[in-house]
Parts: structure tokens; C-alpha cells; sequence
């Protein structure tokens, strides 16, 4: 069951992943990395890290793919011809980088994807309070998957997490300084 | 995982109607295309141009501080559920959390950056 | 509920409460900008001022907040020493933004909370073993110095270089959670210490999970050396630096350097006291990168004709032998690394705050090569100045920069690697070139074409032109001061 669920979802995120770098169309390609989100979010549902899940559709599939349709909508693609045969943003790498990044990238794949399924992460010895985290939220422990974050993250992950605000503030500085026109 | 069914079930029929809408309209309807088919439907107005509007470069400000703050409501999550046992030190900590992005949203606003006009 | 002891994170958050203060303030005001100045550079000389007086008091050590015996935030000489060099990289940069921005007419106050925030970024970057916090470290560190970069929007340049600097610093930051994962994956830690102790039972077992380990740690290095900008990461470097504001240039320069450098001490030598085995593996990659980075960072310097272009492969070129002081014993390997940051701290910012000069007269296209011909006959003070940094930065005695490469070369040759020795002399000797190609035409070319009006010298960047060359000739002169207390301090860095 669980295998024919995570099946459906990797092939779909597979799917999602060909479609953004196969349409032409930059929204198309928008869609289909949406479409890839959501199945992740689903491969978190199986991996029990609900939480995650959420935070998936919600961030990505909900924020960062508005974001994404933002910047299509901002550049003139029919002025610059991009949204046709015609061009792609850029000089076109040769045949020959095309074929050689996409063998690198398999390769590289296959190499992290074969020592993964050799070695299970739950096999891990003496693996620390994240793995805690993931366990409670399948193993039915006291505490569900939301508290589990909740408990590390405001004690023991509590200066990680003041600093994301920041990070998100300098993000928002950064933002506004390069795209808001003085008048 | 079970609790999960419902929501599975939900996205196959939610997947599933539209294409067997288009799909049995697709298969029954008759298609005799005519140029006056293609026309604005009574008084609808003539289309001018494409539907390829520029946006504004305002917008993407307005997107970014969105992401941002829906970030930040991720957060608020797995601490409203912890509340109870962090107590004084949880609330201080999300004070200041959110006291730091309050701080970018005074100065995105007193910049500018959230008007319209 | 954890213990929480402040002054371990003093030297980030003076800083960073510093810098989002100070940006409550930017809109208003706006149109007093020397006031933001003043305060930022007073926040900056805090920033200064608390790793030194915690380091200066005894037992400057200190870990807070995380899991028992696994802290998020340590506070140890190492990192207070780094923290008091970024703080007065940043005050140095600080002092050369005016100016620089009152000519490019791009009066954008943000820059002043910015270079706080970046300055936190890095003290968090070095001050804890954990990879998490390693990640957020370099996101708060960059995300600043990409807005920086692209501060002078006016200039194509300006743009190009932010954009450049984010994509590839995006795929930097991909490199390094992707390798943090795996790391996690095989040794289920993300504490350095227990990665490490995780790491020497994972290799003597080997299989799979030590596959996973060796491509984890190789990710995360190619990560570092990105933001160093070692040959083969480097690409986005000449480019980066020739158009971000030049005060921004010098900052990150430094700055960026000498925290990534900060973490791959703890990094690699830390997972490899633990593991001898994975030293092994690790030792030729950090050779062959330096390698590819001396030689490389050098003869592309040789042809260039923008000084500022020719500075950014010198640092490259830098980056090289930093590596290369990596690769020494912990102990004396780290003491020459620290002494060479702290040197090309001033030799570098000297540098480019001349650059910076002649291009708030004349614009950015200032630093060609041609425009230095004949200072010496317009400005004597400023061709010396600009003399001392070169000579410096070509390694030649008495300056701080012969000192630096020195101790480097003499301990690659007693430390087992006479080859790397050989290839960092050889690269010194091509470096030297373009160095003194810059010395001669300053001095003994004549001033070419029309005249331009001189270069003047106001007060701020003055300073930071004398400050930087008294301290490049008194560390050449006197390296003890510091090579003695940076001594100590690496040699307590072998621990548990």
C-alpha cells in the first residue's frame, strides 16, 4: 500500500519536474512545477512528517508558486518573443553540454539514490532528537507530529528560530530595496 | 495513513469530474465550427490586444512580503499547539520573532512599498 | 526551559539588534544620511568592541542554547577573533560608503542596517557547530551582500553583479543543504562533534553510508568553496566583484572569506580529528582546489587591464593560499590561516578603498589600469599607500603579506607538501607580475593623456587608507603580535 502510494506520488512529482523544463510556455512550466509541489507535499505525508506537508503546500505550492506567476506576468514575453519557439532566455548551450549535464545529473542521481535505498535512514544508529521528531509523529507516541516540531523548535532549536526572522527580514529589506521605485 | 483515505478520494473525484465533463462533452456534443461561433457573445465587447498584461513591477513587492509573512504563519502553528507548556518563554520568544518582522513591515511601509497608487 | 546565557551571542546580537534598529530609522531619515553613518559606525565599533573585551578577559569561552551538550551558539577565541575581524572590515567598508555613494547619486540608507546584518550573519556563520545554524549563517551573511551588490541600480553593472551573486549563490546554498541532508542521512546528526564521532564508526564500516557521508561533505565543500570563490567555483567572482559598489566589494572580499574559511576550520578538521580515514579523503580535494585556485586566480589576474577587475582574481588567487594553510596540522595550520586573514583584511581594503577613491572622481570606469599612470607625480601620499597595499599583496618583505605567505609555504614544506609549496612560490612569483605591473605604472609611467583634476582625499577614506597601511607594514614588521596570541588559540583548538 504504502509503496503503491508513494509510487503515484513520486510519478507525479517526476512528471511535474519533465513538465517545467518541457513547456514551452512559461506558465505551463509554472503549473507543472505546482503540480510537482503538491506531490512532494503528499511524499511527506507518507514520510509522516505532516507537518512539512503543510508547510509544502502552503509556502511553496501556496506562496512561492503566486510568486512565481508574479514574475511571468512582470516580464514581457511576447515583446522578447519568449513565450514562442523562437527564444529562450539565454545563448542555447551546445548539444553536446546539454547531454553531458543531463548524463551528469542522472549519474549523480543514481549514485545518492542507490546508496539511499542500500541504506535506509531509519537504520541510522543512535540518530538524534529530528529522527525523534518523524518517529512520534508515525509511532503514536504521546505527543503528534505539530507538538513533536513544536517542543524542539522553542526550546532547543529557539535561537535557529529567531534567526530565520531575521533572515526573512533581510529577504523583505532586500525585496523592497531593489524592486520599490522611489518617487 | 488511513486517515489520509478521505482526502485521497476527495482529489480523484476533484481530478476526476472535470475530465469526465470534458471528456463526455468532448465525445457526445456535435462540433460544426463557424466564425460567427467565435464572436463576442451578444453585447460582449470586442478583445483588444493579448491577455498577456504587464504587471506592474509594484506587485512583486507586495508578492514577496506576502510569502514572507505566510512563512511566518507557519510558525505560529506548532507553537499555538505548545503554547501551554513553553508558557512565558514560548510567548517572549514569538514576541520577538514577530517584533523582527513587524520591524520590516514599519519600514516597508513607511517606504512605500504597500501603496497602490 | 533551556539556559540562555547572553554574552555568547553578544557579538551577533549587538549587530543585529544594531542593524534592525537602524533600519526603523532609514525611511525617515532619508534625507540625513550622515547621520545613519555615525550610528551605524558606532554600532559597527560595538560590534568591535565586545569580541574584543570578551576575548581580552580570561576564559573567553561559552556555549548556549540547543540540546545539553549540544550547543547552537559557541563562543570560543576562534570565533571571537573572526567576529573582531569582521567588525572592522565592515567599519572599514563603512567609512568608504559616503562618498562612494554620494558620487554614484544612489542614496540608499540601506545600506548602513545591511552591512550590520551581514556582519551578524557572519559571526553566527563561525561561531557554532551546527549545521543548521551553519546554513542560516550564510543565508543572513549573503542575502544582504546580494542587495548590496546591486545597491547602485542606476549602473547595469550593479544589477548584473547582484543577480549573478544570488543565482549562483542560490545554487551554493543548494549545495550545502543537499550535502547537510546527506550527511544527515548517514550519520543521523547534525552537531558537528557528534557527526564526527558518528563519522569514524560510519567509514570503519564503509558500505553505502560511508558513500553517502564522503558525498555529503563533498557537497558542503563545494558550498564553502563557492563563497570563497576557489577555482572551480569561482566564476561568478570577477564579474561580482568588478560591479558591485567598490565599499561593498572590499566588505565581502574580506568578510565573506574570512567566515567561510571560519567554518571550514571547524568543519574539516573537526570531522577529521575524529576520523583519520576521512581526512584522507578530504586532504587532495582541499590540495587539488588549491591548486587549481593559485595557479588560476594568478594568470588570469596577469591580463587584466581594470584594477579592480585584476583585484578580483587576486583574490581568488588568495583564496588559494588559504586553502593551502587548510591543509597544515590543525594547530599551526589554523595560526597561519588566521594571521593571513587578518593581513589580507588590510592589504585588501586598502586596496580597493584607492579604487574607491579614483572612481568617486571619475566615475566607474576609473580603475583602468591607465588612469593610475604617473599618481606618484599627482599624489604622492595616495601612490604610496596604494605602493604598500601592492607590494603586500605580491608577498614582498617587509609588508604583512610576506609574512602571510611565509609561514604558509615554509609549513606546506615541512608539513609533507613540497609540491604545493612549489606551485604556491611559482603562483606568488606570477602574482608578483601584475602587482608591481601597478607599482610601475604609478610610478614611473608618466601621466597619460588629459589631467583629470586629482584625486582627493577626504577625511573618512583617509583614514582607512593610513590605518590599513600602518597595520599592513607593522604585521610584516612585527608578525609576533598577532602569529603569537592566534598561536595560542590554535593550539587549543585541538580538542575534543
Amino acid at each position: 500500500m504504502e509503496l503503491l502510494v508513494f509510487s503515484i506520488l513520486a510519478g507525479l512529482a517526476l512528471a511535474g519536474a519533465i513538465g517545467v523544463i518541457l513547456a514551452r510556455n512559461p506558465v505551463y512550466s509554472a503549473l507543472g512545477l505546482l503540480l510537482g509541489l503538491s506531490a512532494v507535499a503528499g511524499l511527506f505525508v507518507v514520510l509522516w512528517a505532516e507537518f512539512i506537508a503543510v508547510v509544502q503546500l502552503m509556502v511553496y505550492a501556496g506562496g512561492v508558486l503566486v510568486l512565481f506567476l508574479f514574475v511571468i506576468m512582470l516580464v514581457d514575453l511576447e515583446q522578447r518573443g519568449l513565450d514562442t519557439d523562437a527564444g529562450r532566455i539565454g545563448p542555447q548551450p551546445s548539444p553536446g553540454w546539454r547531454v553531458a549535464a543531463a548524463m551528469l545529473g542522472i549519474l549523480f542521481t543514481v549514485f545518492v539514490g542507490a546508496l539511499l535505498l542500500q541504506e535506509p535512514a531509519r537504520e541510522v544508529p543512535g540518530a538524534g532528537a529530528l529522527d525523534a521528531v518523524l518517529r512520534g509523529g508515525g509511532g503514536g507516541g504521546a505527543l503528534g507530529n505539530l507538538e513533536h516540531v513544536g517542543q524542539l523548535l522553542y526550546t532547543s532549536y529557539l535561537v535557529p528560530f529567531e534567526l530565520a526572522s531575521v533572515l526573512l527580514l533581510v529577504a523583505m529589506i532586500g525585496a523592497v530595496v531593489l524592486a520599490h521605485r522611489e518617487r | 495513513m488511513t486517515g489520509y483515505l478521505p482526502i485521497a478520494v476527495m482529489i480523484l473525484i476533484g481530478a476526476g469530474l472535470p475530465l469526465v465533463a470534458f471528456g463526455v462533452s468532448m465525445l457526445l456534443a456535435p462540433r460544426k465550427p463557424e466564425p460567427l461561433k467565435y464572436t463576442s457573445y451578444e453585447c460582449g465587447v470586442e478583445p483588444t490586444g493579448g491577455v498577456r498584461e504587464r504587471f506592474s513591477i509594484r506587485y512583486y513587492v507586495i508578492a514577496v512580503l506576502f510569502v514572507i509573512f505566510d512563512v511566518e504563519t507557519i510558525f505560529l502553528f506548532p507553537w499555538a499547539v505548545r503554547y501551554r507548556v513553553l508558557g512565558w518563554f514560548g510567548f517572549v520568544e514569538m514576541a520577538l520573532f514577530i517584533g523582527v518582522l513587524v520591524l520590516g513591515y514599519a519600514y516597508a511601509w513607511k517606504k512605500g512599498a504597500l501603496e497602490w497608487a | 526551559m533551556p539556559e540562555f546565557e547572553i554574552q555568547v551571542v553578544l557579538p551577533t546580537l549587538v549587530p543585529a539588534a544594531y542593524g534592525l534598529l537602524l533600519l526603523l530609522f532609514t525611511p525617515a531619515l532619508r534625507d540625513d544620511r550622515r547621520w545613519l553613518w555615525a550610528v551605524s559606525l558606532g554600532g559597527m565599533a560595538l560590534a568591535a568592541f565586545f569580541p574584543a573585551w570578551l576575548l581580552f578577559r580570561a576564559g573567553a569561552t561559552g556555549e548556549t542554547a540547543g540540546l545539553p551538550g549540544r550547543p547552537m551558539v559557541v563562543m570560543d577565541p576562534l570565533s571571537l577573533w573572526l567576529d573582531l575581524l569582521f567588525a572592522i572590515a565592515g567599519f572599514l567598508a563603512l567609512l568608504l560608503v559616503p562618498a562612494y555613494l554620494d558620487r554614484a547619486r544612489a542614496h540608499r540608507p540601506e545600506i548602513y542596517p545591511l552591512m550590520l546584518l551581514a556582519v551578524a550573519g557572519m559571526t553566527i556563520l563561525v561561531a557554532t557547530t551546527n549545521l543548521v545554524m551553519i546554513f542560516l549563517g550564510l543565508e543572513v551573511l549573503s542575502i544582504p551582500l546580494y542587495v548590496m551588490s546591486g545597491l547602485t541600480r542606476e549602473r547595469e553593472a550593479s544589477i548584473e553583479a547582484a543577480f549573478k551573486y544570488f543565482l549562483l549563490g542560490a545554487v551554493a546554498a543548494a549545495f550545502l543543504v543537499y550535502g547537510i541532508a546527506l550527511v544527515y542521512a548517514a550519520t543521523g546528526h547534525l552537531d558537528l562533534g557528534d557527526v564526527a564521532t558518528a563519522a569514524g564508526a560510519v567509514l570503519e564500516t564503509g558500505g553505502a553510508r560511508a558513500g553517502l557521508l564522503a558525498a555529503g561533505l563533498a557537497m558542503i565543500l563545494v558550498a564553502f568553496a563557492f563563497k570563497v570563490g576557489a577555482v572551480p567555483f569561482h566564476f561568478w567572482a570577477p564579474d561580482v566583484y568588478q560591479g558591485a559598489p567598490t565599499p561593498v566589494t572590499a566588505f565581502m572580499a574580506v568578510g565573506t572569506k574570512a567566515a567561510a574559511f571560519g567554518v571550514l576550520l571547524r568543519l574539516l578538521p573537526g570531522t577529521a580529528g575524529a576520523a583519520e580515514a576521512l581526512a584522507r579523503r578530504w586532504l587532495p580535494v582541499v590540495a587539488a582546489l588549491a591548486v587549481a585556485t593559485m595557479v588560476g586566480g594568478n594568470l588570469v589576474a596577469l591580463v587584466q587591464v581594470r584594477v579592480k577587475r585584476m583585484l578580483a582574481w587576486s583574490s581568488i588567487a588568495h583564496a588559494g593560499y588559504l586553502l593551502l594553510a587548510l591543509l597544515a596540522p590543525l594547530a599551526i595550520g589554523a595560526r597561519n590561516l588566521l594571521f593571513y586573514l587578518v593581513v589580507y583584511t588590510f592589504m585588501t581594503i586598502g586596496a580597493f578603498a584607492v579604487v574607491s577613491l579614483f572612481q568617486e572622481e571619475e566615475g566607474d570606469d576609473a580603475d583602468q589600469l591607465d588612469r593610475f599612470a604617473g599618481l606618484w607625480k599627482r599624489r604622492p601620499l595616495l601612490a604610496i599607500a596604494m605602493g604598500i597595499f601592492m607590494l603586500s599583496l605580491a608577498g614582498i618583505p617587509p609588508m604583512g603579506g610576506f609574512t602571510g605567505k611565509y609561514v604558509i609555504f615554509v609549513t606546506a614544506l615541512r608539513t609533507g607538501h613540497p609540491v604545493l609549496a612549489a606551485v604556491m612560490g611559482l603562483a606568488a612569483v606570477v602574482g608578483a607580475a601584475y602587482y608591481l605591473r601597478v607599482i610601475t605604472t604609478m610610478f614611473l609611467r608618466e601621466p597619460s593623456g588629459e589631467l583629470p583634476a586629482g584625486v582627493s582625499v577626504s577625511l573618512a577614506p583617509g583614514l582607512v587608507l593610513a590605518v590599513s597601511a600602518v597595520l599592513t607594514i607593522v604585521l610584516g614588521l612585527a608578525p609576533g603580535l598577532v602569529l603569537g596570541p592566534l598561536g595560542e588559540i590554535a593550539s587549543g583548538m585541538i580538542g575534543p
